[in-house]
């Protein structure tokens, strides 16, 4: 079913542009587009890349079923992720700088065996699901373009 | 404080599992029944649980215990404070828990004959250690040579680096919450046909040596199971049985565990609706003040519900991060089944910082609720297991509701 609560995204239009090329791979948060290359030995899956007003959300399917997007703007600056599937991502890589702020938040939860929510100033990390079925999502705030809701990224 | 109630209430189970099975070296996977003459006495089913503080000073955790023995031996240990996860599969105890002089477990193996340690990957953190063969006992059922996770055994100091890269480690009791987890989800292995025959999700690792592991495909049998569909008897599903709560809370709350769906006098389907779940997620649909949550799930392991919503605020005190609304809200969502089947839930939130500044020695909450990770993502935590009786049907299994994998209540 479709999620009802926010608008759908500007890309949407753009999506009937859809194109699929194998040569785009992750890069971390808050990396350069152009990094993006260099990671590409370490995931083998289908890439796909579409072009929104204000963004590019290029997308990896890993064998396994997990996904991973990286939302890269105008700029060039890999300003938000997302994944989701049934084994959890490599945060490292996807987090990249950004990984040990992640990890010092989620060990220090007073309470145990929930999502890890962050929302600082200078990074927002959602972190959910089960084992068979994770998700979250991760931006920098000073790096989302203008005119886009970074918490209505899909 | 009320540790101690109980683990007399653990050695009361013990004692009654051992009685059943005439002592401690049952050895293989039956499930006890009857030896000598006259009619069989049904198997003793049900296992007492408690929220309480724990060994890590937590809340909203469930815990039980359980009792493992090196397979086919007399050589047992009862472990408490387990935590028992509807939103996993496989049991799993930390090292510094085990008296591994007394309790010597074989190693799992894979193909190739070598070692096989495990990434188990949580939500909020990952766990590594070898999978060892133990016989497991839980109430009056049991099961032989099961494969469990020992979670952070010393003789495997180095974790991959593709498994660190899931998050936090979670390798002590501190960091865990527990002194090891009982999941009794859905699956019947924590992994699955993909791990059969790829090593992408990257739980399973070889290892020769201690210091040399490397991914590797692991067949179903033995990969790490659900170990109450392992058991002899009662082994299509079980119930999670847990008392109502005040608004307030309580400084703990004590349940039932029952073993098995129709399988005897104590745990008949009655009225519950059945909500059959997605067999490769083991999610549901909740529709919640209009918005489709499309990842939703019920989780015992979970300590709060967890959605999003922009109805509450935020709470800035002792419970940071969870919903803070100004007072009690009485809230209602409709639950779908992947076969259409619904049903309305209803439920509650109240300002947790003042549940927690209230009283703060608590540690049971049942109008608890925080942020998820998206919007289509509904948790229905522990919080939805007071005052109910859930059941968790095993996938394939039959019971007298249909055949598993469904959620009933």
């Amino acid at each position: 079913m479709m999620k009802q609560d926010r608008p759908f995204p500007a890309w949407a239009a753009a999506a009937a542009a859809l194109c699929m090329f194998p040569g785009v791979a992750l890069a971390a948060l808050g990396g350069e587009e152009a990094s993006v290359e260099a990671d590409l030995v370490r995931l083998q899956g289908v890439a796909s890349v579409r072009q929104a007003q204000h963004y590019a959300t290029h997308e990896i399917a890993q064998p396994g079923g997990v996904s991973v997007r990286q939302y890269v703007s105008p700029a060039g600056k890999v300003f938000a992720v997302a994944w989701q599937g049934p084994a959890m991502p490599d945060l490292r890589q996807l987090l990249g700088p950004y990984f040990d702020t992640y990890v010092a938040a989620a060990q220090a939860k007073r309470v145990k065996r929930t999502p890890v929510v962050i929302r600082e100033s200078s990074l927002v990390v959602i972190s959910g699901g089960h084992p068979r079925a994770f998700s979250g999502r991760a931006y920098v705030p000073d790096l989302v373009p203008q005119g886009v809701d970074a918490e209505a990224l899909k | 404080m009320s540790a101690p109630a109980f683990r007399g209430a653990s050695v009361v189970a013990l004692c009654a599992t051992l009685l059943a099975l005439g002592g401690c070296g049952g050895g293989g996977g039956g499930g006890g029944g009857s030896s000598g003459g006259g009619p069989a006495q049904p198997i003793q089913n049900t296992q007492p649980v408690i929220v309480d503080a724990g060994p890590a000073d937590t809340v909203n955790l469930l815990f039980t215990s359980v009792t493992i023995c090196a397979p086919g031996s007399s050589s047992c240990q009862t472990i408490d404070h387990i935590q028992v996860d509807t939103g996993s599969s496989g049991l799993r105890i930390l090292a510094s828990a085990l008296n591994s002089a007394a309790l010597s477990l074989p190693a799992q193996t894979d193909a190739a004959g070598a070692p096989v340690v495990e990434c188990i990957q949580f939500v909020d953190g990952y766990s590594w250690g070898p999978v060892k063969l133990a016989d497991v006992r839980i109430a009056g059922e049991s099961a032989g040579a099961v494969p469990i996770q020992v979670i952070g055994d010393p003789a495997y100091p180095r974790v991959p680096a593709n498994c660190s890269s899931s998050g936090p480690p979670e390798n002590t009791v501190a960091t865990f919450g527990a002194n090891g987890i009982l999941g009794v989800g859905n699956f019947l292995q924590d992994c699955g046909a993909a791990c059969v025959s790829s090593t992408s999700y990257g739980l399973y690792y070889a290892c020769p040596g201690s210091a040399t592991c490397q991914p590797t495909t692991l067949a179903l049998a033995k990969q790490v199971p659900n170990p109450a569909a392992m058991f002899g008897s009662d082994n299509n599903g079980l119930i999670i049985d847990l008392p109502a709560l005040p608004p307030s809370g309580a400084a703990t709350a004590s349940g039932s565990l029952i073993f098995g769906i129709g399988t005897q006098s104590d745990n008949a389907l009655g009225t519950a609706t059945v909500i059959p779940v997605d067999p490769q997620t083991g999610n549901v649909v909740t529709v919640y003040n209009g918005v489709s949550y499309t990842d939703s799930f019920f989780d015992s392991g979970s300590s709060a519900l967890f959605f999003g919503t922009s109805l509450f605020p935020i709470c800035t005190g002792a419970a940071s991060g969870l919903y803070c609304p100004p007072s009690v809200q009485t809230l209602s969502a409709a639950v779908h089944g992947v076969n259409g089947v619904a049903i309305t839930v209803t439920f509650s939130i109240t300002n947790a910082d003042t549940l927690f500044s209230s009283n703060p020695s608590f540690t049971a909450f049942n109008d608890f609720a925080a942020p998820s990770s998206d919007s289509t993502s509904f948790d229905w935590g522990l919080p939805f297991f007071y005052g109910r009786r859930v059941y968790t049907a095993f996938e394939g299994r039959s019971t007298s509701g249909g055949t598993g994998p469904y959620v009933a209540f």
